[in-house]
């Protein structure tokens, strides 16, 4: 269900009004999903700063790309790739130049870690946040979003197979980062 | 690993985070500019195109409405300027004198008509040889029509252009000068071909080779140049151009106009890469003298395949210019003309797309939004045409020639640390026409 309950009639409105340039129902589009579209781009992003600009040149990308919205299926669906694209953008735009560095040395070693319900929200963002470039946009894209690896590997101009190590990689180094949160915690 | 990856998502997928309080003012900000941007742009193109196409535009209209009465009123100049002439009136007798007078102020056709043949011959009449002949205005067989030179409206010139199937060997009377703005047969003006005798609209196409340069300032860049010089190489290139120029009497001319300029690159990368991961478990079971399991140990690790990736694709850069040119025309025989002309080219657009690679030389896919790697701001790129000409009609000229441009360290960004330029060299063809 969409923020606030809102029903899809309601939606459409919203949508056709800001078609029509109508500012405040910009604003209040804005400000139903903005919490969850921040907390989106929290994840593909550095830090809260770049999250933000993330958020802002999303939602300008929304409302300037609103007209291509069919009114088939969620609106907040259709939002959320319009922002996955936008982060994945701007994340190409501002390549780590050691991105992969520090990753070859992790130990790809399975676990089975069971402390995901131990931890906050915020605590699991982090953790994610802290991730390496590469490895970031895939977990996002294949474990929160439901990408497949196909559409992972269209979407970042790689291969299927770098898409499925990378995923391999990412889940291991953050597997191994929540275990030292819990040792960490005592 | 399902088990992890639905947890993490049940955890994260609904999540929400609080936004600072400026966000919105800045979104709207920037909504407002994007707003105003296409009547930037409309209003960029009216004066472009616009304001040379209204003032052809109301010359040519004025052509079509001739003014009658100041044609009317030059007419009637013009003839009795023709009469006065020394030459003329030394050639008259008094008899005929009058009667070109009478003709003139059209108090009577009487005195033309009681004329001779040769006298009216004379007096500036001609004989019709053909119906077809569009060129009279008055002649001496019909008494009314010869009248009518008296009437200050040339409302009537309409009916002598429909009764213009005229017997032959009536006489008429010559305005070769005017004729073509009397009757409309030409839509141009006289007013226009006087100030604007030179103006001509041109249009050309080309097609040229271009080479890129790359370079850095940044010694740690250095390497990536020469790996993207491998990797970039030219592709057959093409633009189109259209605006208005003047020939000047001297042999210059100037012209300026909108161009759109399209160069392609052709992008191929070949890179080491993970191609594909096997997964081995390795299971240890330790076993004591007497068969009892004492540890069960297993291990899991992922090794890489390691293969060549290969991305290839077109890298094209899409432009807009005005270009402005300044140029000599030589006429090399009657058919034949040289122009050869150079200009500057304001660039007022560039998007770009496909495909470059990073400070780690791996590549990735940019797109024509991507203004941290390619800038669109205003630059200028500087050019050089040589082109043979032939006239194929009155107004008609078709041209063919080289085109050289450099393009300038125009495509570099706070993102792309290698400054790239290009200069092409390629065949042109072209049309202009006299307006």
């Amino acid at each position: 269900m969409s923020p606030l309950s809102l029903n899809r009639h309601t939606e459409r409105e919203l949508v056709a009004l800001c078609l029509q340039g109508d500012r405040m129902s910009c604003k209040e589009l804005f400000e139903l999903y903005s919490g969850r579209m921040m907390a989106l781009c929290y994840r593909f992003a550095r830090d809260a700063n770049e999250a933000q600009d993330m958020l802002q040149e999303g939602f300008i990308r929304i409302f300037n790309k609103l007209d291509l919205y069919s009114g088939e299926g969620s609106l907040e669906a259709w939002m959320r790739r319009v922002m996955i694209n936008t982060a994945l953008k701007y994340r190409q735009k501002h390549i780590d130049k050691h991105k992969y560095s520090e990753i070859d040395n992790v130990p790809l070693y399975a676990t089975t870690p069971t402390i995901i319900d131990e931890l906050s929200k915020e605590e699991i963002l982090k953790l994610i946040q802290e991730l390496p470039d590469g490895y970031r946009m895939v977990f996002n894209l294949y474990v929160i979003e439901g990408y497949s690896h196909k559409e992972i590997a269209d979407q970042l101009g790689i291969g299927e197979s770098t898409s499925r190590s990378q995923l391999v990689k990412a889940r291991s180094l953050l597997k191994d980062k929540l275990l030292n949160l819990i040792k960490l915690a005592g | 690993m399902k088990n992890f990856d639905e947890k993490i998502r049940d955890k994260l997928f609904g999540a929400e985070m609080p936004v600072a309080s400026g966000v919105w003012d800045s979104i709207e900000k920037n909504l407002d500019r994007k707003d105003k941007r296409p009547v930037i742009w409309i209003m960029m193109l009216m004066l472009l195109t616009g304001l040379p196409a209204l003032y052809f535009s109301v010359y040519h209209e004025a052509g079509r409405h001739v003014d009658h009465s100041r044609i009317m009123s030059d007419m009637n100049q013009n003839t009795s300027d023709a009469f006065n002439s020394k030459n003329m009136s030394a050639s008259l007798s008094a008899p005929e004198q009058t009667a070109k007078l009478a003709l003139i102020e059209s108090k009577s056709s009487k005195a033309v008509k009681s004329l001779s043949r040769k006298d009216k011959q004379a007096l500036g009449f001609q004989i019709v040889s053909a119906a077809s002949n569009r060129s009279s205005l008055f002649y001496d067989t019909e008494e009314s029509l010869a009248d009518d030179f008296s009437r200050s409206s040339l409302s009537q010139l309409s009916v002598l252009d429909d009764d213009i199937n005229r017997i032959p060997g009536e006489y008429v009377y010559s305005f070769p000068d005017r004729e073509d703005a009397l009757f409309g047969t030409k839509t141009e003006c006289p007013r226009f071909r006087e100030q604007w005798p030179l103006l001509y609209s041109f249009t050309d196409v080309s097609i040229s080779h271009p080479s890129q340069s790359l370079r850095t300032q940044n010694s740690e860049s250095s390497e990536l140049v020469g790996i993207r010089s491998q990797s970039e190489s030219s592709l057959p290139s093409f633009g189109v151009r259209t605006g208005f120029g003047y020939d000047f009497y001297n042999g210059l001319f100037v012209q300026a106009g909108i161009a759109y300029n399209q160069i392609n690159i052709k992008f191929l990368h070949r890179q080491e890469d993970i191609i594909n991961n096997k997964t081995s478990i390795v299971i240890d079971t330790l076993f004591n003298s007497e068969g009892e399991i004492l540890s069960i140990t297993r291990d899991t690790s992922v090794v890489q395949e390691i293969g060549i990736k290969e991305t290839r694709g077109t890298n094209t850069f899409r432009m807009i210019d005005i270009p402005v040119e300044i140029g000599y025309h030589y006429p090399l025989s009657n058919k034949f003309s040289l122009r050869a002309s150079v200009g500057i080219a304001l660039n007022v657009r560039t998007v770009s797309s496909g495909y470059m690679l990073d400070a780690n030389a791996e590549s990735f896919r940019y797109d024509a939004g991507d203004s941290a790697y390619f800038k669109t701001r205003t630059g200028l790129s500087y050019l050089a045409n040589l082109a043979v000409e032939t006239q194929v009609s009155s107004n008609i000229y078709l041209n063919a020639g080289i085109r050289w441009r450099h393009y300038g360290t125009e495509f570099n960004a706070s993102e792309n640390p290698v400054d790239q330029s290009f200069t092409s060299l390629g065949l042109s063809a072209g049309i202009r026409y006299r307006l």
